[in-house]
């Protein structure tokens, strides 16, 4: 099974990276109607986050371009990484609907979502750090220790940086989201 | 299998190495349960445990009793499972158990070891993840996986709790160049000596293949980071340059408040300051924010040109030795080992 979905995966990376070449410039969304899945609309930043763990690593590949930049190439934040991660996971779904009326309904849909994430993303610029800064600033109980030389604000920072479930609740009234 | 498994839970002794494990492991059933959590990378260690139990207690300066593995009240009924994950701070602290169950005289087949992995590293980081894993936890874990893999509980093999009684012994030796051999060699069942090191090795001083001293990377990282502008530790601490990426990455093994506590050593060191400290602008209920901290002219000349002599910065006791003490002159090779001056 993870194969499949392994193989699914690569399968959309590789069709992204194709789609991304063919792109003009002035467009940084691209229909692949006909391509994976069928139909549907692909962010063309997918495949490139996808291809580099490291965002700050530049892009291999197809979309390593040397001479003017891509336009589609977004910088690869955590939480455009989060909607990206997400929408993968959508596509891959959809592609494996036999159905080809429903598969396009699945992918707009997978294409709403991602762009409503990624436009939350924009609005929302508050780093792990950043909310740390609000923590800290927060004073009591927020920032009292819960280990010896570690705070509730430290902690929570770890596990928003490790995007993992807050440990402790409290993090969310000390200023993490 | 799920009532067996409580049952089994509730009749054991658990040992948790960090808060949020404490509670959760409490919430899963289990009643009798001694939490001995402390930071053990940064600070004096001791191999004699009431001597070990006095240093910490002198080094955080605390009354919290977050470390109960010596409390007299501490009833060691058989199972004792440990639960520990893949943060380097937890995994000392293994060894520490292991050495202090010995003592007690539990035998190795009673104490069965619940090793967690970390969960994988988010694939779009906010910011790059040092080699050192220090802020996994047995609480990232979902309930399943904990019961689960309390079903399949297993001692280590004697070879293997050996290794980790003597590993705690030569952690704790004042001499720490057995020690930084393991680290470096590797050790059979124990692969987090390799990062430890990586991240040990940056609160020694350093000499160059030339000879000069050069302060800690991480005393080298806070003075970078200090400047003539009065800066409140929180300021330190989110910077935003490399060094303060590189800072956030060592703190997330010390923990913040070791922030504080360096700063404070710097701000009392030496006749001539490298390090000036004013009080802030808020109460002491804003630990980050009540002091705020500035670099001499004499920390700029420290950071740049390095030490004359390994006292010129504060001493900080790490492992069973210190770093820039006289009387334990260790100093940090390029190539990672570590020599007397």
């Amino acid at each position: 099974m993870r194969l499949i979905v392994g193989s699914s995966a690569a399968l959309l990376l590789v069709l992204l990276g194709i789609a991304c070449n063919t792109v003009s410039p002035d467009a940084c969304w691209i229909n692949t109607s006909g391509g994976f899945g069928g139909s549907g609309t692909i962010p063309i930043g997918a495949g490139v986050g996808a291809t580099s763990g490291d965002p700050l690593e530049p892009p291999r590949g197809s979309l390593d371009y040397s001479e003017a930049p891509n336009p589609c190439i977004m910088p690869a934040t955590p939480c455009n990484g989060k909607c990206l991660d997400a929408y993968e996971a959508s596509a891959i779904a959809c592609g494996k609907t036999e159905n080809e009326a429903q598969r396009k309904t699945c992918s707009d849909g997978a294409y709403a979502a991602y762009k409503s994430c990624a436009q939350n993303c924009q609005q929302m610029s508050n780093t792990c750090t950043d909310m740390y800064v609000a923590c800290t600033d927060k004073g009591m109980p927020c920032t009292r220790h819960i280990d010896h030389g570690n705070s509730l604000c430290s902690m929570c920072r770890e596990d928003c940086q490790a995007n993992v479930p807050y440990r402790f609740n409290e993090c969310y009234k000390c200023g993490f989201e | 299998m799920i009532m067996s498994n409580l049952r089994a839970l509730t009749s054991a002794t658990h040992v948790t190495l960090e808060a949020a494990t404490t509670e959760r492991i409490s919430t899963l059933g289990a009643t009798n349960v001694v939490r001995a959590s402390d930071r053990l990378i940064i600070g004096p260690n001791r191999r004699d445990a009431l001597e070990h139990a006095r240093a910490r207690k002198a080094w955080w300066n605390s009354s919290e009793e977050w470390d109960r593995l010596y409390s007299p009240e501490a009833c060691w009924e058989t199972p004792v499972v440990v639960w520990v994950s893949a943060s380097i701070v937890e995994r000392v602290n293994l060894w520490r158990v292991c050495s202090w169950l010995r003592h007690v005289g539990i035998a190795t087949r009673d104490v069965l070891v619940l090793e967690f992995d970390a969960t994988p590293r988010p694939q779009f980081p906010e910011e790059p993840f040092p080699s050192f894993e220090c802020t996994a936890s047995v609480a990232h874990h979902p309930d399943k996986v904990l019961l689960q893999r309390f079903a399949r509980a297993r001692p280590f093999s004697p070879e293997r709790y050996n290794r980790a009684v003597r590993l705690w012994s030569r952690y704790t030796d004042k001499d720490p160049s057995r020690f930084v051999s393991s680290c470096l060699r590797g050790v059979k069942g124990f692969p987090e000596l390799a990062p430890l090191w990586t991240f040990l090795s940056c609160l020694f001083p350093r000499r160059t293949p030339e000879g000069a001293l050069r302060l800690s990377r991480f005393d080298e990282l806070l003075l970078t980071i200090l400047s003539e502008e009065w800066q409140m530790p929180v300021d330190v601490f989110a910077h935003k340059s490399q060094a303060g990426v590189e800072l956030r990455q060592l703190l997330s093994c010390t923990g913040d408040g070791f922030l504080l506590d360096r700063l404070d050593q710097w701000a009392a060191h030496g006749s001539i300051l490298a390090v000036e400290r004013a009080p802030g602008p808020r109460s002491p209920d804003y630990p980050m924010m009540c002091s705020v901290y500035r670099l001499t002219e004499r920390g700029a000349q420290l950071r740049e040109t390095g030490l004359e002599q390994l006292t010129d910065a504060p001493a900080l006791p790490v492992a069973g030795t210190e770093a820039y003490a006289s009387g334990a002159p260790w100093v940090l090779l390029e190539d990672g080992r570590l020599v007397r001056l």
